[in-house]
C-alpha cells in the first residue's frame, strides 16, 4: 500500500501543476483539472479503454517472452563462461543498438504486424535481462550447492529452492525495469506501425495538436503502470526477500 | 566398510594427495588431525563425492559413494538462509516426515525456533540445526569438517554430546576433522595423524577403551600427554620422537 510520503508527493506534484498551468496559462499546457476532465471524456467514449487494452496485451505478451527468453539465456551465461565469451559480443551489440533501428528493421522486414511490432519490442529488452540476471548466476553460492549435492536433493528442488531463490532478486530487479522499458518501446512501436493502442492514439492527437488528449491518456497509462507496480510487483519483491 | 583409495589428486598442478590407502570400519568414529593446509577438507569432499576429480576410488561396502547416503557437517553451519529452520531439514529429508522433523528439533532444544530463519539463531543454534539436518536421514556416513569451531567451550561441549547422542542412535561410520587433540580423543575410537603436501598418514592410533563422554575426563588427558611426549611434533605432521 502507498505510504504517507507517497500520496503527500503526488498531490504536490498536481497541485504544482496546476499552479504552473494558470501562470503559464497556454493552450499548449492544459491544467491538471483540464486533463482530467479529458480523461473521463475519453473513458466515457469507450475508445481509451479500447486502445488501453490493445496496449496492455502488447505490453503483456512482450514481457513475457522477453523475460523468459532473457532469463533463460542469462542463466546459462553465467553459469557456463565459454557460451558467455562465445554471446558477449552479440550481447554488447544488442545493448547498444538504438531501439528505433530495430523497430524500423522489424517493420521493413516482416511488414507492419504485430508480430513485427512485438519482435521488435522483444529484442530491445532481452539483452538487459540478460545482462542483470548473468549478474546474479554468477553471484550464485556453491557453498547451497554443494548442501543441495550432498544431500542428494532432487534436480527439481535444488532448482526451485536453493538456486533460483538466489537469482531472484536480480529477475525482479530486471522485471520492475522491464515493465517501464517495455511499455516505453511499445508505444513507439504503436505510433511507427500500428492502427491501434495508445502509442497510435497519440500520433492521432499530435496530429491535431491536442495536448489535453495527449496527456490525458499518458496519464491513463502511468496509472495502470504505477498501479501494476504496486499491486504486483512491489509485493512480490517483498515477499522474495521477506527473509532478509 | 569404508574403503579410501586415493592414487593421485591434484589441485592446480600441485599433488595434494598420493597413494592414499583408509580403511574405516562400519560404524567407526574416525578423527583426522592434521596440519592447515593438508587437504582434510578435499578429503571429506573426495568421500562425499562433491570432488570427484582423482584418481582412485572410495567405497562404501562395495558401494560407489554417489548411491551413499551422507550426513556432511561444514566449518560453517550452512543452513539456506531464505529458508526457514523446519524448511531446511524438510529440504533434505528423504521420508519428508514433518512430525520426525519437528521432533527431531524439539531434542535439540530449537522448538521455538521452528519457523525463524538462520539468521535469528545464534551460531550453536545454527550448528545444532545443522547437527539435525546431518543426522535426518540416518546417514550410513557422517562427515564433520570441524564443526564445532570458532563456538566458546559449553556451546561446543553442549553439541558434542548431541552429536554423541544421536551417534549412539544410528551409528553412522564417522569421520570428524579437528584440529583439537582432546576433542579428538574423546569423541572417537580412532585418531588418524597427517602429514601435508602430500597428504599422508603418519600415525594411526587406535583407543582401545569405549567412547569417553567428556572433555574433562582425566583419561583424555593422560592419552594426550602420553602421545605428545612419545612424538612432540605430530599436531604439525612430524613423527620425530624424543
Amino acid at each position: 500500500m502507498p505510504n504517507k510520503t507517497r500520496v503527500i508527493s503526488i498531490f504536490a506534484i498536481f497541485i504544482f501543476w496546476e499552479i504552473l498551468a494558470l501562470l503559464i496559462s497556454s493552450d499548449t499546457f492544459p491544467s491538471f483539472i483540464e486533463v482530467t476532465k479529458s480523461l473521463f471524456f475519453h473513458l466515457s467514449q469507450g475508445e481509451l479503454i479500447y486502445h488501453l487494452f490493445i496496449t496492455l496485451g502488447r505490453v503483456f505478451i512482450a514481457f513475457v517472452i522477453a523475460m523468459s527468453i532473457g532469463v533463460f539465456f542469462g542463466i546459462l551465461m553465467g553459469t557456463y563462461k565459454k557460451l558467455d565469451n562465445l554471446l558477449d559480443t552479440l550481447l554488447i551489440i544488442g545493448l547498444n543498438i538504438p531501439a528505433l533501428v530495430t523497430i524500423i528493421i522489424c517493420y521493413i522486414w516482416f511488414g507492419l504486424t504485430d508480430t513485427a511490432a512485438l519482435l521488435a519490442v522483444i529484442i530491445n529488452k532481452v539483452p538487459t535481462v540478460i545482462v542483470t540476471v548473468r549478474e546474479g548466476a554468477r553471484t550464485v553460492e556453491q557453498k547451497y550447492m554443494q548442501i543441495a549435492y550432498v544431500y542428494k536433493i532432487s534436480k527439481f528442488e535444488t532448482i526451485t529452492k536453493v538456486y533460483l531463490p538466489q537469482i531472484y532478486p536480480y529477475i525482479m530487479a530486471s522485471a520492475r525495469t522491464g515493465l517501464s522499458l517495455i511499455w516505453k518501446i511499445v508505444l513507439v512501436v504503436e505510433l511507427l506501425g500500428r492502427s491501434d493502442g495508445i502509442g497510435f492514439q497519440l500520433s492521432m492527437f499530435f496530429q491535431f495538436f491536442d495536448i489535453t488528449s495527449i496527456m490525458a491518456y499518458s496519464m491513463a497509462f502511468i496509472i495502470v503502470i504505477l498501479l501494476i507496480e504496486t499491486c504486483i510487483l512491489r509485493p512480490l519483491e517483498k515477499r522474495a526477500n521477506s527473509w532478509r | 566398510m569404508l574403503d579410501i583409495n586415493i592414487k593421485s589428486k591434484q589441485y592446480e598442478n600441485t599433488t595434494i594427495i598420493k597413494e592414499l590407502s583408509l580403511k574405516v570400519e562400519k560404524s567407526q568414529f574416525l578423527s583426522i588431525i592434521g596440519p592447515s593446509g593438508c587437504g582434510k577438507t578435499t578429503l571429506l569432499q573426495m568421500i562425499s563425492n562433491l570432488d570427484k576429480n582423482y584418481l582412485g576410488d572410495i567405497f562404501l561396502d562395495k558401494k560407489d559413494m554417489s548411491s551413499i547416503n551422507i550426513g556432511f557437517m561444514f566449518q560453517d553451519s550452512r543452513l539456506i538462509p531464505w529458508l526457514t529452520i523446519y524448511e531446511n531439514i524438510l529440504l533434505v529429508s528423504k521420508s519428508k516426515d514433518e512430525e520426525a522433523i519437528v521432533d527431531a528439533l524439539i531434542e535439540v532444544g530449537l522448538e521455538d525456533y521452528i519457523n525463524s530463519y538462520a539468521k535469528e539463531l545464534s551460531g550453536g543454534m545454527q550448528r545444532k540445526v545443522a547437527l539435525v539436518r546431518a543426522f535426518i536421514n540416518k546417514p550410513e556416513v557422517l562427515l564433520l569438517d570441524e564443526p564445532f569451531i570458532s563456538l566458546d567451550y559449553p556451546t561446543a561441549q553442549a553439541l558434542r554430546n548431541l552429536l554423541l547422542k544421536f551417534y549412539d542412535k544410528y551409528n553412522p561410520t564417522v569421520i570428524f576433522v579437528t584440529h583439537n587433540l582432546k576433542e579428538a580423543i574423546s569423541l572417537s575410537n580412532r585418531v588418524v595423524f597427517l602429514d601435508k603436501k602430500p597428504l599422508k598418514i603418519i600415525y594411526d592410533y587406535k583407543i582401545e577403551t569405549d567412547l569417553f563422554y567428556s572433555l574433562e575426563d582425566p583419561n583424555i588427558d593422560k592419552i594426550k600427554e602420553n602421545l605428545l611426549n612419545k612424538y612432540p611434533n605430530i599436531l604439525s605432521g612430524k613423527l620425530d620422537t624424543n
